[in-house]
């Protein structure tokens, strides 16, 4: 005899496991088709489709929250570091918490508002008090999530993860996948989705629209007059969109050849302020007008279908273009400079651009009509669910996030290329658009007005990019050794004279410090004894004392200029200290006298002399180099702290550090060990009080 | 003002089936319907899921009915095309008919 009742569990599923609002019509439909002959395997298959369609449905709608708040928790981490370097230490428990709360709030906050940013129309417009709530809800809930994580994470992997805050680089915690920086991120993305969860907006997917427009300078009345039928050419707003970017990228190319070629740095050494604004004005002008070039070629091209219907006038579409082409040069002057400002000016030069192009285009075309409405979209290509696609903010964060890492690794012309994209994207799907019909004496006077607004900006900009380009022209050839010869008639002040201290970074102090240790350097002790060490049995360690020398450097320097100051004495004992912003590098470099086999070293002992009362306020990292290959490969064996010295007599405390050597490294044999010391980010100003005594090479 | 998408094969075949089952367009003859016309089992749950996008672009309205015991008590929800659902299924028949003048013909091809 065959059951009357459906399966318990699977109606238990259909009743409490479908997500949002549950559905009694389902339930009852399924229960309906059980009665009616239905085998009980038909009524699990159901049921298990309706929650897993369900669940698709509930999780679909939120997906871009879902990815967003994936991508923008990735930046927690770095965050973080920059929280731990801003954050004052010396404020007491309950104020430095509530600060710590704030600026981790500023990052989720500024996290929703970009979120929303994105759907802007559909956020503000409908649920702006949500949004508001949402604020509360992600300040309420961070805290716990925070706290509760803490304890999960220390849980699961006791006794916690070691953090050290103040070695953490924020650049390189953005792309950091491991264990510890997964963990951070967990709170601030369970509080986005958490706190944005309700207000997700349900993203409608743009129809395709067909538009069509009449020819400019035609109008109906001439038409009527000369007894000619009026025959609109039927265009695909794809098509008109294809054709304005190309447009534009055509403009674009040509600014860009231009500025490479024509906008070059003045060959004086220090140029008049009048000389140069003359000039950045010149260059804001030869930017706009290659742009005008580029453009006018394809405009009027044979085959271009605007040459024969034009949509708008091409002087108009120019006047909207130049806007953005003429920011051009000051882009190419930053990025010879190698400065990441080119990245800027890119995004903000793409901005403007997108934007008033993105209000021009849509006044084109004509609201849709269903009479022409087209046919050509593919039919029957849904599948049973078809997920909200809204791909634009996750081009941006995308867009974002490479560009961070482009700037890290100093290729400003990608990171230019891909702000400008975020710039572009984020204005296109930002931007409100306004059906209005096309008024080209209006839009003439405001693409003009709006010319001549941008211009001033765009030249003070280029002003700038010329003023910082002879800046570090002259400070490069400073820094070179090179004599300025082309400012001589500027003054003799501008040439940098031998044993002077050096103008290169500061203005004052030395461009770099080469420190010898005490006693001065002996010819006759041989630093080391490699050949009982190749030697095939040798159990000895081999003792190098060091009497290399100490390199202090500023970047982007990597080894001392020709005008370093050069003294002896002992890291113990000497204070050194960047006499401007840029951090002080560190080093000691210990030379051997002839090559040692890596593949013969188990590890390497360092013996260190610290006054630094911090403990790990230093990091320590070790090189081995081959100087026979020069910028070749090096064998990095890591790095790790410096035990502190301790409150005590102001004696330096002795530690030393082990590095084991890996048996197979690019490098096959070094003959230099080079250790490099990395204070945190409270004394990177300071040459850190650390001496080197001796290394220890243990045989394999 | 409803969406100017055009209608998936499913969505069409719901708004067809609809239309056709009149007073009596509720999930199970619906879904009936669709396997009739697809000639494999259907899912009540995706019917569901379409059905409510449909709704959610004004192509149908769906209202809800007696509970019967039959069915546990529980309701039925009987859904209605709108007038805009059945232009939407016009315009696509029209943009199919359209479409099929350009079909060659099999005996043709065979040659």
């Amino acid at each position: 005899m065959r059951r009357m009742e459906p399966p318990p569990i699977a109606s238990w599923m259909l009743e409490h496991c479908i997500p949002g609002r549950r559905d009694q019509a389902l339930a009852g439909d399924l229960e309906e088709a059980f009665q009616t002959g239905r085998s009980n395997g038909w009524y699990w298959r159901q049921s298990l489709a309706a929650v897993a369609v369900g669940w698709m449905k509930y999780l679909g709608d939120r997906t871009a929250l879902i990815v967003f708040a994936l991508l923008w928790s990735m930046l927690a981490p770095a965050w973080t570091a920059i929280v731990e370097r801003i954050q004052n230490r010396d404020v007491a428990w309950p104020a430095s918490v509530a600060a710590w709360l704030v600026l981790n709030l500023v990052f989720i906050w500024t996290g929703m508002l970009a979120f929303a940013g994105m759907h802007r129309r559909t956020v503000f417009a409908v649920h702006a008090r949500k949004l508001k709530r949402a604020f509360g809800v992600a300040a309420a809930v961070f805290l716990p999530t925070y706290f509760a994580t803490y304890v999960l994470a220390n849980l699961l992997v006791w006794p916690g993860i070691g953090v050290e805050w103040r070695l953490l680089q924020p650049l390189g915690e953005i792309v950091d996948l491991g264990v510890r920086a997964d963990v951070l991120r967990v709170p601030y993305l369970v509080t986005l989705l958490w706190s944005m969860w309700r207000l997700t907006p349900v993203l409608a997917v743009a129809p395709a629209v067909t538009v069509e427009w009449r020819s400019h300078g035609i109008d109906a009345a001439e038409r009527e007059a000369e007894g000619t039928p009026e025959e609109l050419p039927l265009r695909d707003a794809a098509a008109v969109h294809r054709m304005v970017l190309f447009l534009i990228a055509a403009g674009l190319l040509n600014a860009l050849i231009a500025g490479v070629l024509l906008c070059r740095l003045p060959e004086d050494h220090h140029p008049s302020v009048g000389s140069l604004a003359l000039r950045a004005a010149l260059y804001v002008a030869i930017g706009a007008l290659a742009g005008l070039m580029g453009t006018y070629v394809y405009w009027h091209y044979p085959r271009n279908s605007f040459r024969d219907h034009p949509p708008l006038p091409f002087s108009l579409f120019a006047l909207v273009c130049a806007a953005g082409w003429m920011w051009v040069p000051a882009m190419t002057l930053f990025s010879e400079q190698l400065s990441a400002l080119s990245a800027g000016v890119a995004m903000v030069a793409a901005f403007l651009l997108a934007r008033e192009v993105r209000r021009l285009v849509p006044a084109l075309s004509p609201a849709e009509s269903e009479q022409t409405a087209t046919a050509e979209r593919s039919l029957f290509a849904e599948s049973l669910y078809q997920s909200p696609s809204e791909p634009y903010g996750f081009v941006i964060a995308l867009c974002l996030y490479g560009a961070g890492w482009a700037i890290a690794e100093r290729t400003n012309a990608t990171a230019g290329a891909l702000l400008a994209l975020a710039a572009a994207v984020f204005v296109v799907k930002t931007t409100v658009l306004r059906r209005a019909r096309l008024r080209t004496s209006w839009e003439f006077r405001r693409a003009a007005l709006r010319l001549g607004m941008m211009a001033l900006p765009a030249v003070l900009v280029t002003f700038w990019a010329l003023l910082d380009g002879v800046a570090h022209r002259n400070r490069l050839a400073e820094v070179n050794g090179v004599g300025l010869e082309g400012a001589a008639s500027a003054g003799d002040h501008a040439r940098p004279k031998k044993d002077e201290k050096s103008s290169a970074h500061s203005g004052s102090g030395y461009e770099s410090v080469v420190l010898w240790p005490y006693p001065p350097k002996k010819e006759i002790v041989a630093p080391v004894q490699p050949a009982p060490l190749l030697a095939p049995g040798t159990k000895q360690p081999v003792v190098i004392r060091f009497d290399g020398e100490y390199w202090y450097l500023q970047p982007p320097d990597v080894r001392p200029g020709p005008l370093a100051h050069r003294a002896t004495g002992t890291p113990l004992d000497v204070h050194i200290a960047s006499a401007n912003s840029l951090p002080l590098i560190m080093q000691a470099h210990q030379y051997l006298r002839s090559p040692i086999a890596v593949a013969r070293c188990r590890e390497i002992r360092v013996e260190v002399e610290n006054r630094e009362t911090e403990p790990g306020s230093v990091v320590l990292a070790v090189w081995l180099k081959n100087s026979s290959a020069k910028e070749g490969p090096a064998v990095y064996l890591g790095e790790q702290p410096i035990p502190g010295a301790g409150a005590g007599n102001g004696a330096p405390a002795a530690g030393t550090l082990v590095f084991a050597i890996p048996a197979a490294t690019k490098v096959r044999a070094f003959d230099e060990i080079s250790v490099m010391m990395l204070p945190d980010s409270g004394h990177q100003q300071v040459g850190p009080r650390v001496a080197i005594e001796q290394f220890e090479v243990v045989p394999r | 003002m409803a969406n100017r998408d055009y209608l998936g094969e499913l969505e069409l075949l719901l708004l067809l089936a609809v239309n056709h089952l009149g007073d009596e367009a509720y999930g199970v003859p619906i879904a009936r319907e669709l396997e009739k016309l697809r000639g494999r089992e259907v899912s009540v749950g995706s019917v569901y899921a379409s059905l409510e996008r449909l709704e959610g672009k004004g192509l149908v309205v769906s209202s809800l009915g007696d509970p019967t015991p039959e069915r546990g008590g529980k309701a039925k929800r009987y859904f209605r095309i709108t007038e805009e659902g059945l232009h939407q299924v016009q315009e696509t028949r029209r943009v199919l008919t359209r479409l099929w003048h350009s079909l060659p013909d099999p005996k043709w091809e065979r040659l």
